[in-house]
Formats: structure tokens, C-alpha cells, sequence
């Protein structure tokens, strides 16, 4: 007997449903966003005292910012976190072990291609020149697909291990004190050569830029199935993120060392020049032409929509295509999972024209500007042109010694200003004077350090509350710790840690510390607090290093790493985001040594 | 399908305390036991003197497990009284054990009728478990336990352990429309004595607006015997022993819960009480959608489902005897019982392994109107 029809509501109560549901997505994203333009618009413009332009264009992006993260969540949430999981349960009840490697190994190296995350790569070594560092130039230009390769298969090869990892029970604190003194002892390899040391920052940060906001979630629940499945310890699926952020260091080293002897010359020609005409002219590209003035604004929306198609869509296809034919079941609520995947392929596409048009530009703007705390910078969109420039207008005045310097009064809104006359800019010919107006350093050091450092750490604790990975990543820890560790409190750590990581990273580039000293501290210390903490806290802490660097705060972090990096004279603004990646390790870790020592206080 | 009247052993413990527990399991033969995740609220005290505006006492929640098993009534004294001793359970802080008899439908014997009792346990005569408490379960949406937390905490009943878990119900038969409902649930479990239930049912009722549609459920179960965990507040303590251990003192004193007084005078609603059991059901994961279904349409009004551990000792090592399992939940009407355990024996779903629980409810506060879960 069937008591259960089907019910029916009306329209207009699906319509309050609908508007509930999509007013409680969005109401849960706009703070993080908005707190982080208000922030960037704040300092840009009463802090430092410099314009802002686009200001139209920066709101704008901002709201489809907001409804990008919104549709995205949500869309990871019914689509391609479920599909994920759904593999993960039942390939290996249906497949051998060889059969899961080697989709994990597939998973691993689509991801990678199919994420625009590597062009950020390109984009921050735009400023490093063929002659000061020859093979790191052609790493990021002519032999750019052997970085490409050599991240898919670091990534590749991470995500086999982290599923074989589950099926052997291998603790992941284990693998982890294999792998890294291997990385740390590749590292200080690479420093004692003169070629391979410019890959170093390169090479540390592109393990965190690879695990972006679809890969994560994806290999996450994938993880999560298997583990489920499989997993003969209380093994709860974390770790292939954490992985995936790590071998691609170790693959990039190795193919500079490789790629080192093969050509010694380092000829700007590339290894293959057939394969550098293709990847210049491939996705690499996307980064540095949508930076560049090149194209009008429609063409970089439809490359932003083929960018989000190329992220979401090829991973999703090659999980349906193992759904149906390596595991052959039908999709369940398949109507969720493909409205999923549809409105994370929209959600990905407004939340690239956010961060394109709104938060990349307002990030470069502010990114330019920040000198201006510690030195004099002009602005050029300021200036102003003065026509027929009478030069007896110019007056002197000589201090106690005995120095002339010339200035004249330029008419103002607020009246006669003086301004310090510089005989370059007279133009003898046309009769004008260029008055370019110069601001800063608004503060001597130590301050100026200091209000940077403060910029600094806010700026990492906002972009990180608004990572899409982490937010999808909290949630699940939430319901695989059973609430006991809140997403909100995990997320405000990471965030706090992405901070602290970023002042390490701002200290470095300003002091120019050695990065291989700087970052083999860090993970020693690390490394010592793991020891002492519960392997659960140690999976997570690691995990959460992986997803902190996402499309929001790497091009925030770019931005910073080109302004400091130009200023400072620096090769490459490499590094940075892997100090930002390390510090939430440390502060999860010590979160998790508290709360057990409560525990253990009370038991 | 094996039907017997079992007791099911269920302890709620601090994830600390796992190996011991399950070293007891393995010494008395327990191959089947389930499990899952949890987190047990406490109140804490902060001084706070930065913040005085702020109150003192804030939740803190702490990383649990749940296990539970089934056994047959002769032998449950005996394992209840060595987890009792090895877990050091009259402890509060430690952990809650609770024993009740439920009608078990399965696939295969749950207990093994071994030997290992009568060489290395005897049932002590002297049974510290307590008697006379009842199991309040409330389900409310996710994100909403803690509200429910902080008035159990409140009114000093004992610590509650809650987990996650999703709801099948109407919603379902929505559409793709059913994405706007959040089908995600939070389940709370705490212990109060039986004479007291129905007061704090209805305390609970009135704070957390369980007469209000969408709201929750909350429903009671008998226990045969239990032990509560009644460290209800962590932190600093005025006196040289804190007010859980006095009444734990006074209950272990007394045998019973009947010395304890409450003043309720203030509630006036009716609690509208049906005869109703709590039939649930474990199923491999992934099932439990359709065996819901199944139950739904032969007069289930809905169903709580979330995922747990199971682990038999029996299997083969090599293969790995852990996996997952779902555990669904639902109260219904005793006159359905029939009818929908008949259902899902009958459903093409309904895979080997899996086991239909009964037990019978003592009350429920079922204020479904307009519900959509």
C-alpha cells in the first residue's frame, strides 16, 4: 500500500523555498567578501592616500564575486563531492587495486591540466628576466609544459600513493617523515647550484598552487569513499591533498636538475620548440594575456568561461565515464549531480570575473601602492599638465646650507600650492610643464614595517576566509570529527596561519633571508610539533596547508609578491605562498596539542 | 531472518578510552559491534576577565565515540560490569553505558555463544549500574544541537552526545526542489531519569520550539540500566567537590534517581503521547535511501539516517572486517510496525548483514504539522 504520494506544494511556496535557500547560501558568503574589498578599498585610499580607479567596476565584480562562491559551493555540494565519494565507495568493491591506482593516477594528472591555478605560476615569475635566471625563464616560458608535466605527475603520483596509503593503512605522519627530509635535502641540492637555486621558491610554491578549488574537493571526497571502503584503521581520507602539495616540489627540482644537464646552455629556444609554440599559445597563456591590456572585455569573459568549463567539466566527465563504465551503476539523484556540476561550472565562471575584474585589479592597485609606506612614489594618473609654463613664475629658497632649490605655486582647488620645480619635466617645446605628484613614505621604519606587516597579515586572514577549498574542507572535517572541531574555528585558524605565513613571507622578501633557511625551519618545527600530536590532528593541519592557497588569495598574494619584488629588486616574488601554506600547519597542530592536553587533563 | 529479544550494550566514551574498550569486546567474543563518531558538551568555566560582558561558562565540545552492540541477557551483566571496571565509567567524564532490551531481526547471529565467559568473567554480585533512567533522543537541524545542548547542560540532566546525521522524509518526493530543504540532521542523545523525563521533554519542547513546525523531534526510549556521564561542567570549582559529584555520590548511595526533586510548577503545555516503537534498521551504506522509501510508504513519516562503523571480527584479516554501515532510524505507530518490518524484509534492497531494531517508545512529543523533513 503506497501512503506516500507525491507531494505537492505551490508555486508560490517553491518560490519562498527557493528564495530561503538561495538568500542562505549567499548571506553565508558576502561577509568574507566583503569584508576583504571594504578592507583592500579602505587602505588603498585613507591609509595610503592613493586613488583607486575602477572603483564601478570593482563593486560590481565584488557581488558576482559573491554569488560566484555561492553558486560554486553550493554546486561542489550536490555535484562533485557526492559523484567523488559515490567512486570512491564502490570502485574498490568493483576493481582490483591496480584498476583504482590508475584512475587515481589519471584523476591526478587531469586535475592538474585542467585547473587554471598553474598559470598564476606564470604570472607571478612575469617580472624574471632570461639573463638573471635562465633556467627558471625557460621553465616558465619556452619549456613551460616540462613544469606542466612535471606538477600533473608529482600530483598524480600523490594521489596514487595517498589511496594506497588507505588500502596499506600507512600512517600519513610516516610517509611524511620519508618525503620531506627528501624534499629539504633536494632543496639545499638545488641552492648549491648555481641554476637550479632560482627553482627553489618556484618549486615550493607550486605544490600549493596546483590544489585548487575543484581538485581539492573532488580528491577530498574520492579519498574520503576509498578510506570509507578500504581503510582498515580509523583513517578518515585525508592526506591526498596534503600530497598532491608535496610531490609536485619534489617532481619540479628534479626536472630542473634533469632538464639542467640535459642543456647546460640553457638556450631561450626551449628543449622542444614545437611543444613551447603549443603551450604558449595553450591555457598557459591565460594568465599573462588576461593581465595584459590584450582583448576587450567580452573576449575576457568568454576565456574566463572556457576556463571554468576546462576546470570543472573534463574531471567530472572522466568521473562519470569510471561511474559508468569501470564501476557500471547508474548515478544516484542524478538530477542533483548534474544541476551540480552545471551551477559549478557558473559559479566558477562569475567567481573568475570577481577575481579578474574586481579583486585581482583592486589587489595590483594596492599591490603598487604599498611601497608608499616606506618610500616616495608618484602617481602618474595624478599628473598634471601645465600649458604654457612661464618660467619666471619659478621662484628659489636656500637653507642654513647654503643649497638653492626652485619651486613654484600651481593653483589648486584648495589655492596656491608649491610645488618643487624639475627642470626635466619642462618641455621646451610645446611650453609645458609635466607636475607629476609624489607621495609617501608615510612612515619612518620600524612603522612602516610594521603597518606593513599588519596590511599583510589582514590581507592573508581575509583572502583565506573566503578560499572555497577551505570552506568545503571545514565542512567535511566538521562532519567527519562529528562537530567537535567547528568549521568556523578551523577556518579562523587557517586563516590566522595563512597571516603569520604571509608576514614570514613579506620579513624574507624585504630582509632577503635565505628561503631555503626560512621554510626548512618552518617545517622543522613542524615536523617536531607532529611528533607530538594525534595522527587525526596531523592529517588535517597537513590537508589545510593545501587548500589555504585557492584563487582568492593568490592573486591577492601575486599582486603583493610583483609590488614588493619590483621595488626590492628581487630575481623572482616566488616563496611566499608556501610560507603562507606552512604557518596553518603549525597553528592546527598546536590547536590539536591543547585540546587533547584538556582531555587528558580531565581523564 | 533471526528474530531474538537481545540487550544492546551501548557506550558512549571518550575517544581516549577505544582500546581498552575494545580489548573488553575482544575478551568476551563480541565479533559484531558497531560504532561512529560524536561529540560529547560540556559547560567550561573561563574567567574572562578581559571580557567581563561575556558569560563564564561556554560549551565545550569533546571528541567521542559511540559503540554498541548486541548480546543475549544472561551474558550482559557480566560484559557490563567489566566495561564498568576497565573503563572506569563511575568516573564522570569518562563515558555513559546503557543497556535496553530491544527485538533484533538479523541476518546472522549477533552473539556468540563462547565459553570465555565462564572461565574469565563471572557477572559480580553487586550491580553498579543504575536503574530508572530513560534515553531522551532529539533530532533537530544541523547547526541547532547546540542550543539543544546548552539547555540539557542547563537543567544538570548530563552530558549529551550528539552527531550528524541526514533526513529522509517528504522531502524527497519534492523534486529536484528538494535541494532547497537541508535534509542535514543533528541527533542528540542524553540520559535523565524516568520520572523526570517528562518535565525536561517539555522544558525542552518549549525552549527549543518543537511545537513549531520544522523545528525537531524528540522522543524517549527505556533503558534497563545505565551509567550517566554527569560531568556537566569543566573548569575551576569553588567547592572541594563539584555539584555532578555530589548528586553521583547521592545515586550510588540510593541505587535510584527517586531521591531527586524538580520543580516544574511553571510548564503548562500538554504533551501529546502516542504508542509508538522505534524501529531502525543497519544496512550497507548507500541502501538506506531506498529501504526509507520502502518504510515511508507503507506509513514511515520519515526517517533519520547516519553512517556508523561496523566491525566483525569474524571476517577474514586479510579482507578487513571494518566497514561502513548506515543506521536509520524512525518512530512509528505500533499498528505500522507490521506492515513496514514486512516491507523491508521483502525489499529487493534489503542485502544480507543487515538488522532491524525494535524498541519500543516511551513517549514522543510528534508534532509534525506542516512538517517537511
Amino acid at each position: 500500500m503506497k501512503l506516500a504520494a507525491r507531494n505537492t506544494i505551490s508555486f508560490k511556496e517553491a518560490l519562498n523555498l527557493c528564495f530561503l535557500y538561495a538568500s542562505n547560501r549567499i548571506s553565508k558568503q558576502a561577509p568574507a567578501v566583503v569584508a576583504m574589498i571594504a578592507y583592500l578599498m579602505i587602505f588603498q585610499t585613507l591609509v595610503l592616500g592613493m586613488p583607486l580607479s575602477q572603483n564601478f567596476s570593482i563593486v560590481v565584480s565584488s557581488l558576482l564575486l559573491i554569488l560566484g562562491l555561492a553558486f560554486f559551493l553550493e554546486g561542489l555540494n550536490l555535484g562533485l563531492m557526492p559523484l567523488g565519494e559515490t567512486i570512491g565507495l564502490r570502485l574498490p568493491r568493483k576493481r582490483s587495486l591496480s584498476t583504482v591506482l590508475i584512475l587515481a593516477l589519471v584523476i591526478g594528472i587531469v586535475a592538474t591540466f585542467a585547473e587554471p591555478s598553474i598559470a598564476a605560476l606564470k604570472l607571478a615569475g612575469s617580472t624574471v628576466a632570461y639573463e638573471r635566471a635562465p633556467l627558471l625563464y625557460r621553465l616558465l616560458n619556452q619549456d613551460a609544459w616540462i613544469l606542466v608535466f612535471s606538477i600533473a605527475l608529482g600530483v598524480g603520483a600523490a594521489v596514487v600513493v595517498a589511496l594506497l596509503r588507505f588500502y596499506r593503512s600507512w600512517k600519513l605522519r610516516s610517509i611524511l617523515y620519508l618525503v620531506m627530509p627528501i624534499l629539504i635535502s633536494l632543496t639545499i641540492a638545488a641552492k648549491l647550484h648555481p641554476q637550479v637555486q632560482h627553482l627553489i621558491g618556484l618549486a615550493w610554491d607550486s605544490g600549493g598552487v596546483t590544489t585548487g578549488p575543484v581538485t581539492v574537493p573532488l580528491v577530498l571526497a574520492l579519498g574520503i569513499g576509498v578510506s570509507r571502503m578500504v581503510g582498515k584503521e580509523h583513517n578518515q581520507g585525508f592526506g591526498i591533498v596534503t600530497l598532491a602539495s608535496l610531490f609536485p616540489i619534489g617532481f619540479v627540482l628534479v626536472a630542473g636538475f634533469v632538464l639542467s644537464s640535459i642543456d647546460p646552455g640553457h638556450s631561450k629556444l626551449g628543449l622542444v620548440p614545437a611543444l613551447s609554440e603549443f603551450f604558449t599559445t595553450s591555457s598557459l597563456e591565460s594568465a599573462s594575456r588576461l593581465s595584459s591590456d590584450f582583448g576587450t572585455t567580452l573576449e575576457k569573459t568568454l576565456s574566463l568561461l572556457t576556463t571554468a568549463i576546462q576546470a570543472v567539466l573534463p574531471l567530472c566527465l572522466l568521473l562519470l565515464f569510471a561511474l559508468k563504465f569501470l564501476i557500471r551503476e547508474k548515478i544516484k539523484r542524478r538530477d542533483e549531480v548534474f544541476f551540480g556540476i552545471f551551477i559549478a561550472i557558473i559559479g566558477m565562471f562569475l567567481l573568475s570575473i570577481g577575481i579578474q575584474f574586481g579583486l585581482s585589479s583592486l589587489g595590483t592597485q594596492v599591490g603598487k601602492s604599498l611601497p608608499v609606506t616606506w618610500q616616495s612614489v608618484s602617481i602618474e594618473e595624478n599628473s598634471i599638465e601645465v600649458k604654457n609654463f612661464d618660467h619666471t613664475i619659478v621662484q628659489h629658497s636656500i637653507d642654513s646650507k647654503g643649497t638653492i632649490k626652485s619651486f613654484f605655486l600651481l593653483e589648486k582647488d584648495l589655492g596656491p600650492q608649491r610645488i618643487w620645480f624639475d627642470p626635466a619635466s619642462y618641455n621646451a617645446s610645446n611650453k609645458s610643464y609635466t607636475y607629476v605628484p609624489q607621495i609617501g613614505p608615510l612612515l619612518a621604519q620600524p612603522w612602516s614595517g610594521l603597518a606593513l606587516a599588519l596590511f599583510v597579515f589582514f590581507l592573508g586572514y581575509g583572502a583565506t576566509r573566503a578560499e572555497p577549498a577551505l570552506i568545503t574542507m571545514g565542512k567535511k572535517i566538521e562532519d567527519l570529527t562529528a562537530g567537535t572541531l567547528k568549521s568556523k574555528l578551523l577556518e579562523r585558524n587557517v586563516a590566522v596561519g595563512v597571516g603569520l605565513g604571509l608576514v614570514l613571507g613579506l620579513l624574507q622578501n624585504l630582509y632577503q633571508f635565505d628561503f631555503v633557511v626560512t621554510i626548512t625551519l618552518v617545517y622543522a618545527g613542524i615536523m617536531i610539533l607532529g611528533a607530538f600530536s594525534h595522527n587525526d590532528f596531523v592529517d588535517i593541519a597537513w590537508d589545510c596547508a593545501g587548500v589555504t592557497t585557492g584563487p582568492i588569495t593568490v592573486p591577492l598574494v601575486i599582486a603583493l609578491g610583483l609590488g614588493l619584488g619590483t621595488q626590492n629588486d628581487i630575481v623572482e616574488g616566488f616563496g611566499m605562498l608556501s610560507l603562507a601554506s606552512s604557518m596553518p600547519i603549525l597553528l592546527v597542530l598546536v590547536q590539536g596539542l591543547i585540546a587533547r592536553s584538556l582531555v587528558r587533563n580531565k581523564l | 531472518m533471526i528474530a531474538a529479544n537481545l540487550k544492546k550494550l551501548s557506550v558512549d566514551l571518550s575517544k581516549g578510552l577505544e582500546p581498552k574498550l575494545i580489548e573488553v569486546l575482544k575478551d568476551f567474543g563480541i565479533e559484531h559491534y558497531f560504532y561512529h563518531s560524536a561529540r560529547t558538551s560540556r559547560l567550561r568555566f573561563h574567567s574572562r576577565w578581559y571580557a567581563p560582558w561575556k558569560q563564564p561558562w561556554s560549551l565545550y565540545d569533546e571528541v567521542a565515540s559511540s559503540f554498541w552492540f548486541y548480546t543475549n541477557s544472561e551474558r550482559a551483566s557480566a560484559i557490563e560490569q567489566k566495561i564498568l571496571s576497565e573503563l572506569g565509567l563511575e568516573k564522570s567524564g569518562r563515558g555513559t553505558l546503557k543497556s535496553s532490551f530491544v527485538d533484533v531481526l538479523s541476518a546472522f547471529s549477533l552473539d556468540r555463544n563462547n565459553q570465555m565467559l565462564s572461565v574469565n568473567q563471572k557477572a559480580s554480585s553487586k550491580d553498579a549500574l543504575l536503574v530508572g533512567f530513560s534515553e531522551l533522543i532529539g533530532i533537530v537541524p544541523r547547526g541547532k544541537a547546540d542550543v539543544l545542548n546548552r539547555i540539557i547542560l542547563g537543567l544538570g540532566v548530563c552530558a549529551p552526545l550528539s552527531y550528524y546525521g541526514m533526513g529522509n522524509g517528504k522531502r524527497d518526493q519534492l523534486g529536484l526542489l528538494r535541494i532547497t530543504i537541508p535534509a542535514e540532521k543533528e541527533m542528540v542523545k542524553f540520559i535523565v531519569p524516568t520520572h523526570d523525563a517528562q518535565a525536561i521533554t517539555k522544558t525542552i519542547v518549549e525552549e527549543c520550539g518543537f511545537d513549531r513546525a520544522n523545528q525537531g523531534i524528540i522522543y524517549q526510549l527505556p533503558l534497563n540500566k545505565c551509567v550517566p556521564d554527569s560531568l556537566i561542567r569543566i573548569g575551576q570549582h569553588e567547592h572541594a567537590a563539584s555539584m555532578e559529584q555530589v548528586i553521583n555520590a547521592m545515586d550510588s548511595l540510593k541505587g535510584s534517581t527517586l531521591w531527586r526533586t524538580r520543580d516544574y510548577r511553571r510548564q503548562s503545555k500538554r504533551i501529546k503521547t502516542e504508542t509508538q516503537i522505534c524501529l531502525s534498521f543497519i544496512c550497507d551504506e548507500g541502501s538506506s535511501g531506498a529501504l526509507s522509501q520502502v518504510a515511508m510508504q507503507n506509513g514511515a513519516p520519515g526517517a533519520s539516517t547516519f553512517r556508523c562503523g561496523y566491525q566483525n571480527l569474524s571476517a577474514d584479516p586479510s579482507i578487513g572486517g571494518e566497514i561502513t554501515k548506515e543506521f536509520t532510524s524512525m518512530v512509528v505507530p505500533e499498528s505500522r510496525q507490521e506492515s513496514i518490518v514486512s516491507a523491508l524484509t521483502k525489499s529487493e534492497y534489503l542485502l544480507a548483514g543487515v538488522i532491524v531494531e525494535i524498541a519500543k517508545v516511551n513517549s514522543l512529543e510528534l508534532l509534525r504539522k506542516n512538517r517537511i523533513e
